[in-house]
């Protein structure tokens, strides 16, 4: 090690010099101090939305001699209240990140291949309008499915729906995680409504099904504050904390109690507890005679399920079960959550808050009045898969990474796909033509965010940093093929645009004041009087029933072949499964193994089933559907059984620092999926 | 070549190195006046001397990382990539240190932050022997990369391993490098690094304070981890100040240190989980 050397020699010239120093300057030698910092260039801060993530957290940027160098959350932003989650933390590699695209790419060699002609912006907007006029002329039914992020309203997701309007019908959509829109469907089957407010910190017992709430929240910061205010909040009460879960969490760790549950059977769990409650007698029989339709037949739907087989099925003690039952009817409010998983599991995790009677005044849930806020999500797999578009926009949204199944073969049926992204992510690198968009940062926000406790937050604000490079905010992109499509009436520019809807919403006030540091105006936040907008006006039962009446909800559970259960999850580092591209997220992925840069396979010792596998070993881990590779973890605190990796890595290319990292696990299944494992 | 072992030559470079430090630490003695360490906890207080600490509650936090992101971006930590994570050898100068008893079904975890502890007492100073690592007037365990010569020492003594050394030049990308906080200085290969408090924030803050012609307040001054933290978990200040809430909270029954028996006194105080 050359410096070694050298040091080394400054250390005997440092030696040699001091003992020669005469008393007064030997102290002040050997008095270390602090370097000054350098003169400071000239400060600024720019107050923005982050937009890494539909929740919108309000954060302020420190600019010094132009440069963005530093981040932190803006204390009175409703939504995050000051602090941060990693990602937003992180927003300046996002920004700076060396391998973000910067020119229009056209496909050259084959799909995928990664063989690319740089374009200009002109020619790019022009063969797109092109393509787009001729599709339109064509015979197919759907000439352009437009998709965007889900969750959120922005101004860019409006420019888009504008174009797609312009063209046709039924073509606009917006793409969430993986059955994230599943508690909404939820919803609309038992409340008549899209959306119902959630306020968390009311609870005294929280009870989770499967949701991993501190890592994979749909807002993240919301999350940690909401675990903080359980804990300690200002009234010094203490609720309690249950994570029925597959693996042992990060939010399982963290709770007074986990129960592990056979990955995929947290439902069955939900109905047979719902069925206590009734059993026993302990439910909220006044509100359920008030206000909910359907019980009878519900409590009927629930004749054939026994304690003892569900015991069976979720592999939790009927012990557990019985108690799990007491401590719901006896700890007040109770609130049972769940997110992500299938519908008939969030229909009956939702039966149990009704039973509970937690819906409405003072409840842990209730009603809202007003819009939705933002675009449902969940259509386009259906919709698309039976009938592909002549063309496909995608912006901002990486569908091939969240769903491979059904976009892999949604994308080969569609002739031509244009994607809007900053990186190479896997739909940019299967597409026909990339364009290039801005950052968070260097892109002017009109959006508006619902936050789960149902307080909805407008905000606009201008670029926070002058665009780095030759990319175009997406919304300016959609403008320009508005325009180029049908002419006359659209706004010349995008800042004309983005004005004229400010007016509409009556937010230019925000806008031009967001560099006092406030940008956002919170909306109606009240519930509604009544949560329900059902028919009946009340809480319905019958759709659970009637999906409990389709499904054998005691299916066979044992496959010889694929004797394990695959459990997926999101770290909160890589949440809606983006983030592996920026290196400081990379290193707080996986907090409970110190896990990083890799994809980790978590399981218990007993459940490798395979002769000498050792911790740290690289293994395959295979379903019917196909193999991946990871590094097998073993742990004594993971259930026998069940076979636990993240989702977030796994991309071709995505940059430097997430290119050919790791696996995508939902390549080969989702939650519950059977699989075995091989040594690789 | 990346270790001083690992070939003759190293070998004896190393051992010129060990001799040297003999050496000055015999001048250290004989001089006897070495002040490395500025002011301590327990002597009288000058009116208006601040130590700064900070209490970090395990019950509120959830180990979301945030501290940790935002402390890298922060201070410039060079980037990390796989081949330096399998080593072990990622600088983060806070971590997020796993720790677990019993198994399944009934596994108990803990996350805990971990930046430098800032000992009142820290063992990791007195071993330099070029003092660059030092404690100042204020509590705050500094170190001075253009007097740090490499040899470890002070990683070694360090009790909590919050201290990492520099094998390789940080690579970073041209792009990047706007994104530097011009505050903090990039560490060159060959030196030992570690949290310093988030320091120069500090000196800004003085600076700020000088020129608008009013004394230091407290709240001036926050480091990056307690600013960004979303579970409000981790609370700065003067602990010299009994007004504040970290001195309160690192009182609270609930406080403790870590490595306690050794002797350190952290000013960093953990709060334990549970009611
Ligand atoms: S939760 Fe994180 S990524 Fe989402 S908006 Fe807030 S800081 Fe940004
Ligand atoms: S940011 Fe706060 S909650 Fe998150 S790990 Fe750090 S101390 Fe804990
Ligand atoms: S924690 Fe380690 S590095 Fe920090 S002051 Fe104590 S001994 Fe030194």
């Amino acid at each position: 090690m050359e410096i070694s050397r050298r040091n080394f020699f400054k250390f005997g010239i440092f030696s040699g010099l001091t003992s020669a120093l005469p008393a007064w300057a030997k102290k002040a030698v050997l008095t270390p101090k602090e370097d000054a910092p350098p003169p400071m260039g000239e400060e600024s801060f720019a107050y923005t939305i982050c937009g890494l993530c539909p929740a919108g957290c309000g954060i302020r940027v420190r600019k010094v001699d132009g440069h963005a160098v530093g981040i932190s959350g803006i204390p009175d932003h409703p939504t995050n209240q000051g602090g941060l989650c990693p990602k937003g933390a992180a927003s300046l590699q996002e920004l700076y990140h060396p391998d973000r695209l910067r020119t229009p790419l056209l496909r050259r060699g084959p799909r995928g291949s990664g063989e690319w002609k740089e374009i200009s912006w002109d020619k790019a907007v022009r063969s797109l309008s092109e393509k787009i006029t001729r599709a339109r002329s064509g015979s197919k039914i759907k000439p352009l499915a437009a998709l965007t992020r889900a969750r959120a309203w922005d101004i860019q997701g409006e420019a888009l729906r504008g174009l797609a309007d312009s063209i046709g019908k039924d073509n606009f959509f917006a793409l969430g995680f993986p059955k994230s829109e599943f508690p909404s469907d939820a919803y609309e089957r038992m409340h008549g409504s899209r959306r119902v407010a959630f306020h968390m910190s009311r609870a005294k017992l929280l009870v989770s099904f499967g949701f991993d709430w501190l890592q994979s929240y749909p807002s993240p910061v919301e999350a940690q504050m909401a675990f903080a205010q359980l804990r300690r909040g200002p009234s010094g009460d203490r609720a309690e904390i249950v994570q029925i879960e597959p693996r042992f969490s990060v939010t399982a760790g963290k709770a007074d109690q986990w129960v592990p549950v056979r990955p995929g059977t947290e439902g069955l769990l939900a109905l047979i507890l719902a069925k206590q409650l009734i059993a026993n007698e302990t439910y909220d029989k006044a509100f359920i005679h008030a206000q909910s339709r359907g019980f009878e037949d519900f409590k009927k739907s629930l004749d054939a399920l026994s304690l003892d087989d569900v015991s069976t099925a979720t592999e939790v003690p009927g012990k557990e079960i019985r108690l799990l039952a007491v401590k719901l009817s006896s700890l007040k409010p109770a609130a049972a959550i769940t997110n992500r998983g299938p519908l008939l599991t969030q229909m009956a995790v939702h039966a149990l808050n009704a039973l509970l009677g937690n819906i409405g005044t003072g409840g842990v849930f209730s009603g809202m009045e007003g819009r939705e806020g933002f675009w449902a999500d969940g259509l386009a797999d259906q919709s698309l898969q039976a009938r592909p578009p002549e063309l496909l926009l995608v912006d901002r949204v990486d569908p091939l990474f969240l769903s491979p199944s059904v976009w892999k073969e949604i994308v080969a049926k569609t002739p031509f796909v244009a994607t809007v992204s900053s990186f190479l992510n896997e739909t940019a690198l299967s597409s026909d033509l990339v364009l290039p968009c801005h950052t968070p940062l260097e892109r002017g926000h009109c959006s508006f965010h619902v936050s789960a406790n149902g307080s909805a937050v407008l905000g606009a604000a201008p670029k926070a940093v002058a665009p780095l490079h030759e990319t175009k905010d997406p919304g300016e992109i959609f403008l320009a093929l508005t325009r180029a499509l049908a002419g006359t009436r659209v706004p010349a520019d995008f800042d004309s645009y983005v004005m004229s809807h400010m007016k509409k919403l009556r937010a230019e006030k925000l806008f031009h004041e967001s560099s006092g540091g406030k940008f956002w105006r919170e909306m109606s936040a009240a519930a509604s009087g009544n949560p329900y907008a059902t028919r009946s006006g009340k809480f319905e039962f019958d759709a659970l029933t009637n999906l409990l009446k389709l499904q054998d909800v005691k299916k066979a559970r044992e496959d010889g072949e694929f004797p394990l259960r695959l459990h997926l999850y999101a770290p909160l580092a890589f949440s809606f499964g983006e983030g592996a591209h920026l290196p400081y997220l990379q290193s707080v992925a996986g907090p409970q193994m110190q896990e990083a840069w890799e994809t980790w396979a978590e399981m218990h010792p007993e459940t490798a089933s395979l002769p000498g596998l050792s911790d740290g070993e690289a293994i395959w881990v295979e379903s019917r559907r196909g193999k991946i590779e990871a590094r097998a973890r073993l742990s004594r605190a993971a259930m026998p059984g069940v076979v636990s990796l993240p989702v977030g890595l796994g991309y071709a290319d995505y940059g430097r620092w997430a290119k050919g990292l790791g696996s995508n696990p939902l390549e080969i299944g989702e939650e519950g999926t059977e699989v075995r494992l091989w040594k690789a | 070549m990346e270790s001083l072992t690992t070939s003759r030559n190293g070998f004896l470079r190393g051992l010129l190195g060990t001799l040297g430090v003999f050496l000055l630490s015999g001048i250290g003695k004989a001089w006897g006046t070495a002040p490395r360490d500025a002011g301590h906890g327990k002597r009288p207080l000058k009116p208006g001397e601040h130590r700064w600490g900070m209490v970090i509650d395990l019950d509120k936090c959830t180990g979301c990382g945030s501290c940790v992101v935002a402390c890298s971006t922060e201070n410039n930590l060079a980037l990390g990539n796989p081949q330096e994570a399998s080593m072990g050898r990622i600088i983060r100068w806070l971590k997020i240190l796993p720790s677990h008893e019993g198994e399944f079904p009934t596994p108990k975890q803990r996350l805990l932050p971990m930046p430098c502890q800032q000992c009142d007492i820290p063992p990791c100073t007195k071993v330099c022997p070029v003092y660059a690592t030092f404690r100042n007037e204020e509590g705050i365990v500094g170190q001075v990369y253009s007097r740090c010569i490499g040899c470890r020492y002070c990683l070694n003594a360090c009790p909590y391993t919050c201290k990492d050394f520099n094998w390789k030049a940080p690579v970073w990308p041209e792009e990047m490098r706007a994104s530097f906080n011009p505050d903090v200085s990039i560490r060159p290969k060959g030196v030992v690094e570690k949290c310093l408090f988030c320091h120069h924030r500090l000196q800004r803050a003085k600076e700020e304070a000088v020129a608008e012609g009013r004394p230091l307040r407290e709240n001036d001054y926050q480091p990056a981890c307690a600013e960004i933290c979303p579970a409000k978990a981790i609370v700065f200040g003067d602990l010299n100040n009994n007004d504040s809430d970290a001195a309160n909270l690192s009182k609270d029954p609930r406080a403790f240190h870590l490595l306690e028996e050794l002797g350190t006194e952290p000013k960093v105080t953990y709060l334990k989980e549970g009611a």
